[in-house]
């Protein structure tokens, strides 16, 4: 499946409007917002269709997946938007991560659950808010990412990566701000945590940190001054957004991505874009783009320079 | 005193909805603090001991009640005994959930950095801890440490 998702459902009493994005969506929040409301409904409208009295509009299918036979389930559910309420346990196991990778479906979970198994994206986590008529999901992290960081006063970057975005803001920060690697995103927080009193900047992919984002925001919010981030989709697509690499379709790409990320071949758009910048430089040889060493060109000053202020870009 | 152990917890009832439909009883919708829950957090009042009224869904039972006030009535009526899972409380429920453990001494599991504010005291209990927090970063710090993990991750 690809592409963006159209979905309502509603009865008589209340309605649900959600654009789905991308394969994994998140529904958190606090409680009594309505989303155990929506998802009866949806198990209603699963097990009964139209007799139930609710309306859907989709145009994909809509199952609802739970129990102890969910894997039994999820085997004879294709090309369809799957949704899952808090209290099936098996969200947290390692079958569930691996089961639904490789499925041409989109999940929509309702969970609070420290989902680190699953590469979520920070822009895919909403809630419910109530004060309209009708219930409105909206974004739970917005904004959070700073979109210049030229000339900043950092004392210390941290970065997830340990390779080639690594080396980028290694040589970008020189000698006057240190730079670290936390060597994957589960290492943020206690890496963060050793560093009292420095200004961090934080670079991660936010394509794949949704599990990640709740500890570093409440961190934040205890260190406003201290703590910044830096999220960009992928390092990857920070260099495809920068327009240093010519081409007609990147752009293209780039304004749509759901559009072109199938999902059952990419678990999390950062794949995507690295396959997308490999196969763009793979024929120049100064610029064939390679996650373990990246290549000199990507690092010179006015590329470098390119490269950061992409963020900008809309 | 909340105690709270961080992950999944042998004892744990995990999915407290479908505990709650079947244990709660008649009479915990006459207790005051039961209606100020069930007022605060879901906006709906108790119009007996069998039905609930809001003016999104109108006439209701009691399973029908959010995840979370569901869980906070647990905590509240359930003998102390019982380890319920608050990851099913957003961080509304908060300081109920401290407020209930001031009169009681409450077990619960937790699988995400629940945010209780700013002022509170508890015990993380995981690896056999005990030592009393109050320090919002230090809570946080617990709970990412012991909810990342591969131990974390159930294998069924």
């Amino acid at each position: 499946m690809r592409g963006k998702i159209n979905f309502e459902i509603r009865n008589k009493r209340i309605c649900f409007r959600l654009m789905i994005e991308r394969n994994i969506t998140v529904l958190r929040g606090n409680s009594a917002t309505g989303k155990t409301t929506m998802m009866e409904m949806i198990r209603d409208y699963d097990n009964l269709g139209e007799s139930s009295g609710i309306t859907l509009k989709c145009q994909k299918n809509c199952r609802i997946l739970e129990g102890r036979d969910w894997q039994e389930r999820l085997k004879t559910i294709h090309d369809s938007i799957v949704f899952i309420d808090e209290g099936n346990v098996f969200l947290k196991s390692a079958a569930f991560a691996s089961g639904i990778q490789r499925t041409d479906n989109y999940y929509v979970i309702a969970t609070r659950n420290h989902l680190q198994q699953l590469p979520y994206s920070i822009d895919t986590i909403y809630e419910i808010r109530k004060n309209q008529k009708y219930p409105r999901f909206q974004k739970l992290y917005q904004n959070l990412s700073l979109k210049h960081i030229l000339n900043s006063d950092f004392d210390l970057f941290i970065t997830e990566d340990q390779k080639s975005g690594f080396q980028f803001f290694q040589r970008v920060a020189d000698d006057r701000i240190a730079c670290i690697s936390a060597q994957g995103k589960s290492n943020l927080s206690r890496m963060i945590r050793k560093y009292p009193g420095k200004k961090i900047l934080v670079i991660a992919d936010a394509a794949a940190l949704g599990a990640e984002i709740e500890t570093l925001v409440q961190y934040q919010k205890l260190h406003p001054d201290e703590l910044f981030f830096f999220l960009p989709e992928s390092f990857e697509w920070l260099i495809l957004q920068s327009g240093l690499i010519k081409s007609n379709d990147i752009p293209e790409i780039l304004k749509n991505p759901a559009e072109y990320i199938a999902c059952e071949k990419y678990f999390s758009w950062e794949r995507f874009f690295t396959e997308l910048l490999i196969s763009h430089t793979k024929e120049i040889s100064y610029m064939c783009y390679d996650k373990s060493e990246l290549p000199e060109f990507y690092q010179k000053p006015e590329h470098a320079e390119k490269i950061l202020r992409a963020m900008e870009i809309d | 005193m909340l105690r709270v152990y961080f992950g999944d917890h042998p004892k744990e009832i995990y999915n407290t909805s479908v505990y709650f439909n079947n244990s709660y009883q008649d009479q915990w919708l006459s207790d005051l603090f039961a209606r100020e829950l069930i007022r605060k957090i879901d906006c709906s009042e108790v119009v007996d001991s069998n039905v609930i009224r809001n003016s999104v869904l109108g006439s209701f039972p009691p399973t029908k009640l959010s995840g979370g006030v569901k869980t906070l009535l647990l905590l509240y009526f359930e003998p102390k005994s019982k380890i319920f899972n608050i990851s099913t409380c957003g961080d509304n429920c908060a300081k109920y959930i401290l407020k209930i453990a001031e009169e009681k001494d409450i077990t619960v599991t937790l699988h995400h950095a629940m945010y209780f504010g700013k002022h509170f005291q508890l015990k993380v209990i995981n690896e056999k801890r005990r030592k009393v927090i109050s320090d919002p970063e230090e809570f946080l710090f617990l709970a990412s440490e012991y909810l990342r993990g591969d131990s974390n991750a159930r294998e069924d």
